[in-house]
């Protein structure tokens, strides 16, 4: 296990004085002989904004599984504030605060888009109608899905569907959102209003996880990056640090990832 | 900001709704002026409505496919021939007796739910013939022979006949209500969003598990009532025909032509396996074969029923269970 925490004097930030909001520790997911998990450790602070990068089949999907609850993991601890939820339920664990999107979005295709945050809106965001009525509707427009909204989930694209994962999340009123590659295929236009979205996000307190390979999208809103390869951390610190990291550059077959 | 709301009952929808109110009133005026023939004729109406009704709650909203819920249908003609030998009254004790299969249905859920959707159809079935050979253990039902509801044959027949009827007609008219109100609130949706992606509806909160038991124990009950008063008028308790896994291909003939997963689309089911059952009815296997024609006829040329036809044609889903997003104040 590879933590290089120490070598991160210069990310001093606000969020380093908080409290860990999210934390796990010692994750190991085994499918088979694999380990798709193998000894992660991972902390996020209260209002805090981690990236995550990583070469595919790093494990990164798999940890965000395992901080929600998607399936349990082999051994390990997750905390979530002061109690421990390594087994609580991903309903638990979604009523508790914590709201992930999915890599491949996993639409309810018979439901309008309306409907999709409508479920996250009642279910976890723990509304009554009228009030998650109005929440669903307020997260649409965030995530410029409004005029949407009655349309038929199975008639919108794939872009417009990892805009619902972020929407859905949302729906919950998560304290802490763990975002999966929602940006690919993004133009940069479309690209420079998710990073206002989080931005804002960021500024109303909520606790940012995010998946990218698009680094340059991810260094606009990060304060910290984790960098996973092979079940397992590699480094993690300052962005541009860990970017310069060796063992880095090296999980990256020698090049430069931007 | 403005604030938004979901969208009331479309007006058409609302007409609709009377109309269906105005039927039935008017069926439940029937035994006034109706024949004994047409008595008889749509007590069984009523029992496939329920019926299809259910099972379209369980598969088409929760996609919760059974076939095997003849398992409630056959346990609660069970319960209300016990009843009876034990002395209670016989209507009471044909609905008193499907409410007890919710003793067995409990517990059940807690184990099938946890399957996957092919081992759950396969589950119901195999726990369905399981339950008619412990019932057939029951010296009372003395095996394959079965029981007679000799109690009912002891009432005047014009008031056993009546009361069949409209214990029928409310029993169908109960399970539409109570499926629309659940189907309309937050339960409904939750169903769909599990039907459609268990496991991303628990990531956003929903109580999957919930949802489904409900869900799973309202339609053990509907279709044990419905069984019940099917048992009235039938008066022979035979472990094969109330057990049998005709009612399943009944269910999912009615539902899957009706429209699978559309609130009017069982109604239609029932409707048009009731006609075809009155035109080929009498000449036996011609009967299942026409059913089956016409199954395989919308498997292939409708596979969202007769409610995606008219759909399709009115661009809209009569009486659709879809919640619209609206600005407040609008209709
Ligand atoms: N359900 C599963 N069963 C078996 N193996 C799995 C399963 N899920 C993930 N894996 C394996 O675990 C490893 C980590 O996968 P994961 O999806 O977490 O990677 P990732 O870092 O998200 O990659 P990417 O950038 O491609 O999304 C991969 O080798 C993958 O094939
Ligand atoms: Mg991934």
């Amino acid at each position: 296990m590879m933590h290089d925490k120490g070598m991160t004097p210069s990310s001093q930030t606000r969020a380093d004085c908080a409290p860990a909001v999210l934390e796990a520790t010692g994750l190991v997911k085994r499918y088979g002989s694999l380990r798709a998990l193998d000894g992660v450790s991972f902390r996020v602070r209260r209002g805090e904004a981690v990236g995550i990068i990583g070469p595919n089949g790093a494990g990164k999907t798999t940890l965000f599984g395992a901080l929600a609850g998607s399936f349990p993991v082999s051994t390990g601890d997750v905390r979530f504030g002061d109690r421990t939820i390594t087994h609580e339920s991903a309903e638990a664990r979604s009523r508790l605060g914590i709201a992930r999107t999915y890599q491949v979005p996993r639409p309810f295709l018979g439901l309008t888009v309306f409907e999709n945050v409508l479920v996250a809106a009642q279910a976890g965001g723990r509304n009554g109608r009228d009030g998650a009525a109005d929440l669903a509707a307020s997260v649409l427009g965030r995530t410029g899905l409004a005029g949407l909204a009655n349309t038929p989930t199975a008639a919108i694209g794939l872009l417009d569907r990892k805009r619902l994962e972020v929407a859905r999340a949302l729906g919950t009123k998560p304290q802490v959102i763990l975002l999966d590659e929602i940006g690919g295929g993004l133009t940069e236009g479309e690209l420079h209003e998710l990073i206002a979205l989080i931005d804002g996000l960021k500024a109303e307190g909520m606790t940012i996880v995010w998946i990218e390979h698009i680094l340059h999208a991810l260094l606009k809103v990060i304060d910290r990056l984790v960098c996973m390869a092979e079940g397992q951390v590699l480094a993690e610190g300052d962005p541009r640090e860990v970017m310069e990291n060796a063992k880095v550059r090296r999980a990256y077959l020698g090049s430069d990832p931007e | 900001m403005t604030r938004h709301a979901i969208a009331g009952i479309p007006r058409v929808d609302r007409q609709l709704i009377a109309a269906l109110l105005a039927l039935f009133l008017g069926l439940a005026a029937l035994p006034f002026f109706g024949s004994a023939l047409i008595v008889d004729k749509l007590t069984l109406l009523t029992v496939y409505v329920t019926l299809a009704v259910m099972w379209n709650l369980l598969a088409g909203f929760a996609g919760l496919v059974s076939v095997g819920h003849q398992a409630f249908i056959g346990l609660g003609g069970y319960f209300a021939l016990r009843l009876v030998e034990s002395g209670v009254s016989p209507f009471p004790a044909l609905l008193v007796g499907g409410a007890l299969v919710l003793l067995a249905a409990w517990p059940l859920s807690w184990l099938v739910l946890r399957l996957r959707a092919a081992e759950f159809a396969v589950a119901m079935w195999v726990l369905a013939e399981a339950i008619r050979s412990m019932v057939m253990f029951d010296p009372l039902i003395q095996g394959e022979t079965g029981r007679s509801l000799v109690a009912l044959n002891a009432i005047d027949p014009d008031l056993r006949r009546n009361t069949l009827y409209l214990m029928g007609l409310a029993t169908a008219g109960a399970a539409m209500a109570l499926s629309y109100a659940l189907l309309r609130g937050r339960l409904g949706a939750e169903a769909r969003a599990i039907r459609d992606d268990a496991e991303a509806a628990a990531s956003l909160g929903v109580s999957t598990m919930r949802v489904k038991r409900i869900i799973f124990l309202i339609s053990a009950l509907g279709c044990a009532i419905a069984g019940t008063i099917w048992l009235g008028s039938a008066i022979t308790y035979q472990p094969r025909t109330a057990f049998g896994i005709n009612w399943s291909v009944f269910m999912l003939f009615m539902v899957l032509v009706g429209g699978l997963g559309s609130y009017l689309g069982p109604l239609l089911g029932a409707l048009l396996l009731f006609a075809l059952q009155e035109i080929f009815g009498d000449f036996g296997a011609w009967y299942l074969a026409g059913v089956g024609v016409v199954a395989i006829l919308f498997a292939l040329y409708a596979p969202r029923g007769i409610m995606g036809l008219i759909a399709d044609r009115t661009g809209r889903e009569p009486l659709s269970m879809q919640a619209r997003l609206t600005r407040q104040g609008e209709a």
